[in-house]
C-alpha cells in the first residue's frame, strides 16, 4: 500500500521510502512468524554417534530407547552457553534416573578444541561432552550460533528448537522435558 | 609439479570417480539399520539492514537444506544477496549481487565409511597441514568443491580430500594465492596401545588459474601429529609440518617453511592447567589455519585489541599458558599468560589476562576480569608499540523467576608510541568503555542496550548507542531488531580477524529452523 502511495506522487523523501520499505518487511515478518509458530513443524533428528571427553560412545538412537533427549551445541568462547550448561545440569541430575538424557556437542573447532576438557572440567560438567571439531553433527542440524539445544523426543523427532539462552528458560524446559518422559507403569 | 588447469581437472574428476566406485564396493545404502530413516533439516536466516547515513539497504537470506534418507544426504545452501546500492553495505561481507544456489555436496555414509562430493570441509590434526572451515561469526566461507572420503579399518582411519577453491573471492583477509587451486590431501591416522594416536598428513597445492599456464606454481605440506592422554591426569598434543613451495605472498620466489604447534593439559584435581607453544616460518597458507596461541576473548575491547590479527605467520612463535582454579563451589579463577616473538623482526607480544568468577547466589554471577596487552606492530615500516591495560565484568542478576538483567562494563585504556619517529616521548593515550544492559523475560524476550565512547583522536565520532530487541517466537523462530550507532572494528573468532565497518541505521535478523 504503501509502495503504491509513493508511486502515486506523495512526496516522500528517499530516505523515508527505504525505511518505509524496511517497516513493511518487518511487518511481513512478523506476520509470516507467529502464523508459522501456529502451525508447528515437526522433523526427525538426524542420528549421530560420538565419543564424549572419557572415550565413552553415545549414540542418539540407543539414548532414545531410554527416553526424551536434550542435544545441546556450546562452545569455550560462548558467555550464553556458561550460563545456560549448569542449570541444564540440575534437570539433567533431577530426570536422568527416569529415561532424560543430555547430551552436549562442543562446536569448538580444531583449533580450540584442546581447550573444552580444562573448561568442562573446571566447571564442574558432568553431562557427556561430545568434541565436534569438523562440525559433523552440527551441520545437519543447521546449527547456527551457541548455544542451540533441540529437545528430541523418544519417537525421534524434534520437539522444540532453543537459539540463546535467558535466565529462567530452564523452567519452560523442565516443562518439556516432563511431559516426554517415559510414563511409569 | 606441473598443474596445467585440465590436468588438474582430471585428477580431481578421476578421484570422484574412484569414490564412487569405494561406494558401491563398500555397499552403501545396504545397512538396514538406517535404510527407513528420512530426515529433512532446513533453516533459513534472514538479515536486512538499512544505513541511515549512507542511504542503501541491503538484504541477505541465506537458506541451508539438508535431506537424509537411510545412508543418503543431499546438502544445499542458497543464499540472496540485494545489496541496493555499491557495495557499501555489506555487513555479511558477499560482495556483488547474488542470487541462488550457493553451495551443494551429496554424501552417503555407513558404518565405517563416508564420502561426500561437492562443496566439503574437513581439518587435519589441530588445521596445520590442512584446514577448510566455514565460520560465519568472521564471515569466513572458504569451501573446497571436490570430494571428500574417510574409511575407518579397526585401529587405522584415511581422510582424502580433493578439490578446487578460488580463494581469492572467497576469503575476507588477503591469502598468499592470487590465483585458483587445486588440491588433493590426505590423512592417515593410526590408534596405537597407551592411548597413542597417531597421524600422518599431506597437502598438495598447485595453480589451476590462467596465470598458472606460464608460471606454473605449487605448494606442497607434509607432517604428522602425535597425541596421547595419560590416565585422565595429562592430555599431550604435538603436531609438525613442514612446507615447500614455489609461490609465496605475491611473487616472492620460493619458500621452504615449516608449523609446530604442541599442547600439554594437566588436570590436578581444583586446578587445570592448559600449556600451548607454536612456531611458524614462511607459513601463511590459505588452506591452514594453525591455532592461534592467543587466548580468545568474548569480551568486546579484548577481542578487538588483542594480538590475533597481528600475527605473523610468516614469521612467529610463542606460547601461552593458562590455568583453571575451581577454589570451591561458588569461585572459580581463571589466570592466563601469553607470549610471541618474531625471529627477524622486532615485535614482541604478550597479555596477562586474569578473571574471577563467583555465584553470589544460586542464580546471580558476577565476573570480573583484567587484562594487560602489550605488542609491537609494523605499520609500514615503523614500529608502533601499544599497551592496553582493560578491566571489565558482568553481573548477572535475576529479578524474579522469568525476569533478569545482565550488566556488563569494559574500560580500555590505550597508549601508543611510534619508536622509529622517537614519538615514544609523547605517546598517544585515549581510553575506550563500553557499558551493556541486557533486560530478559525467559523463555521468550530480551532487549539489550550497548553504549560506547571513547576519547581517541583517531575517532572521527565519540560516542555510540545500539539497541536490540531480541524474540524468540515460537519453538522454532527467532526475531531480532536493532538500532542505533555501531562502532565496528577488528573482531576475530577462531583465529579469523575480519574488519567490521562502523554502522547507523536498522537490522532486523530473522532466524528459522523447521
Amino acid at each position: 500500500m504503501l509502495e503504491l502511495a509513493i508511486d502515486r506522487g506523495f512526496s516522500i523523501g528517499p530516505r523515508l521510502r527505504r525505511a518505509a520499505s524496511f517497516c513493511a518487511l518487518l511487518g511481513a515478518l512478523l506476520t509470516a512468524s507467529f502464523a508459522h509458530a501456529a502451525e508447528g513443524s515437526i522433523t526427525t533428528a538426524p542420528d549421530w554417534k560420538g565419543e564424549d571427553l572419557d572415550g565413552k560412545t553415545h549414540e542418539l538412537k540407543t539414548l532414545l530407547a531410554k527416553g526424551p533427549v536434550l542435544l545441546n551445541f556450546w562452545a569455550t568462547w560462548c558467555k550464553p552457553c556458561m550460563q545456560e550448561l549448569p542449570e541444564v545440569q540440575k534437570l539433567w541430575d533431577k530426570y536422568k534416573d527416569q529415561g532424560f538424557s543430555f547430551v552436549t556437542v562442543a562446536y569448538d573447532d580444531a583449533k580450540s578444541v584442546g581447550k573444552v576438557k580444562p573448561l568442562a572440567k573446571s566447571k564442574g560438567f558432568r553431562f557427556p561432552v561430545i568434541l565436534d571439531p569438523e562440525h559433523k553433527i552440527a551441520n545437519p542440524y543447521s546449527v547456527r550460533n551457541c548455544p542451540t539445544s533441540f529437545l528430541i523426543a523418544p519417537d525421534g523427532k524434534i520437539v522444540s528448537i532453543a537459539q540463546g539462552y535467558r535466565p529462567g528458560d530452564e523452567k519452560a524446559l523442565e516443562e518439556e522435558i516432563v511431559k516426554l518422559l517415559p510414563k511409569k507403569s | 609439479m606441473s598443474a596445467h588447469p585440465s590436468r588438474n581437472r582430471r585428477r580431481i574428476l578421476n578421484t570422484l570417480a574412484g569414490a564412487a566406485g569405494v561406494a558401491a564396493a563398500v555397499g552403501l545404502g545396504n545397512d538396514p539399520a538406517r535404510a527407513e530413516e528420512a530426515s529433512i533439516q532446513i533453516a533459513n536466516q534472514l538479515e536486512a539492514y538499512y544505513d541511515s547515513e549512507l542511504e542503501e539497504s541491503v538484504m541477505d537470506d541465506r537458506l541451508d537444506a539438508t535431506l537424509s534418507y537411510g545412508p543418503y544426504s543431499l546438502g544445499t545452501v542458497f543464499l540472496s544477496h540485494s545489496p541496493s546500492g555499491p557495495l557499501r553495505v555489506d555487513p555479511n561481507d558477499f560482495g556483488e549481487k547474488r542470487q541462488g544456489l550457493w553451495r551443494r555436496w551429496i554424501g552417503a555414509e555407513t558404518e565405517g565409511w563416508s564420502v561426500k562430493a561437492g562443496h566439503v570441509y574437513s581439518t587435519f590434526g589441530r588445521g596445520l597441514g590442512f584446514s577448510v572451515f566455514e565460520d560465519q561469526v568472521v564471515d569466513f566461507y572458504p569451501a573446497l568443491d571436490g570430494f571428500l572420503g574417510e574409511a575407518e579399518f579397526g585401529i587405522a582411519s584415511i581422510k582424502a580430500v580433493a578439490g578446487t577453491a578460488d580463494y581469492t573471492q572467497t576469503v575476507v583477509s588477503a591469502p598468499a594465492y592470487v590465483d585458483p587451486f587445486a588440491v588433493r590431501a590426505f590423512e592417515v591416522g593410526l590408534k596405537l596401545p597407551r592411548n597413542l594416536a597417531l597421524g600422518l598428513e599431506t597437502a598438495l597445492t598447485d595453480g589451476n588459474g590462467e596465470a598458472a599456464e606460464e608460471n606454473p606454481v605449487y605448494d606442497r605440506i607434509a607432517g604428522g601429529h602425535l597425541g596421547t592422554s595419560l590416565g585422565g591426569r595429562a592430555d599431550l598434543y604435538g603436531e609438525y609440518v613442514v612446507r615447500d613451495a614455489n609461490y609465496r605472498d605475491g611473487d616472492e620466489g620460493p619458500a621452504q617453511g615449516h608449523a609446530g604447534y604442541a599442547s600439554a593439559t594437566f588436570y590436578l584435581g581444583r586446578v587445570q592447567v592448559l600449556s600451548e607453544f607454536k612456531d611458524l616460518l614462511r607459513y601463511d597458507v590459505p588452506f591452514v589455519n594453525a591455532p592461534t596461541v592467543v587466548r580468545q576473548h568474548t569480551s568486546t575491547l579484548l577481542n578487538r585489541g588483542g594480538h590475533t590479527p597481528n600475527i605473523q605467520k610468516n614469521d612467529e612463535r610463542g606460547g601461552l599458558v593458562e590455568a583453571l582454579v575451581t577454589v570451591n563451589e561458588a569461585t572459580r579463577v581463571v589466570g592466563s599468560f601469553s607470549r610471541s616473538e618474531a625471529r627477524h623482526a622486532y615485535t614482541p607480544a604478550r597479555e596477562v589476562y586474569g578473571e574471577i568468577e563467583r555465584w553470589l547466589t544460586e542464580r546471580a554471577e558476577l565476573i570480573v576480569r583484567a587484562a594487560e596487552t602489550e605488542e609491537v606492530v609494523l605499520e609500514g615500516g615503523d614500529e608502533i608499540f601499544f599497551e592496553r591495560i582493560t578491566y571489565g565484568g558482568n553481573l548477572l542478576l535475576p529479578l524474579d523467576e522469568s525476569y533478569s538483567l545482565d550488566l556488563g562494563f569494559e574500560t580500555q585504556g590505550t597508549q601508543e608510541q611510534n619508536r622509529a619517529t622517537r614519538d615514544f616521548r609523547k605517546p598517544v593515550e585515549f581510553r575506550d568503555t563500553l557499558i551493556s544492559a541486557t533486560l530478559s523475560r525467559a523463555p521468550n524476550m530480551s532487549f539489550a542496550v550497548t553504549t560506547e565512547w571513547t576519547d581517541s583522536p583517531k575517532e572521527t565520532d565519540d560516542f555510540w548507542l545500539w539497541g536490540e530487541w531480541n524474540l524468540r517466537v515460537g519453538s522454532r523462530h527467532q526475531l531480532l531488531l536493532g538500532g542505533g550507532k555501531l562502532r565496528g572494528g577488528q573482531l576475530c573468532s577462531g583465529g579469523v580477524c575480519k574488519l567490521v565497518d562502523p554502522f547507523e541505521g536498522g537490522r532486523i535478523e530473522f532466524l528459522t529452523t523447521f
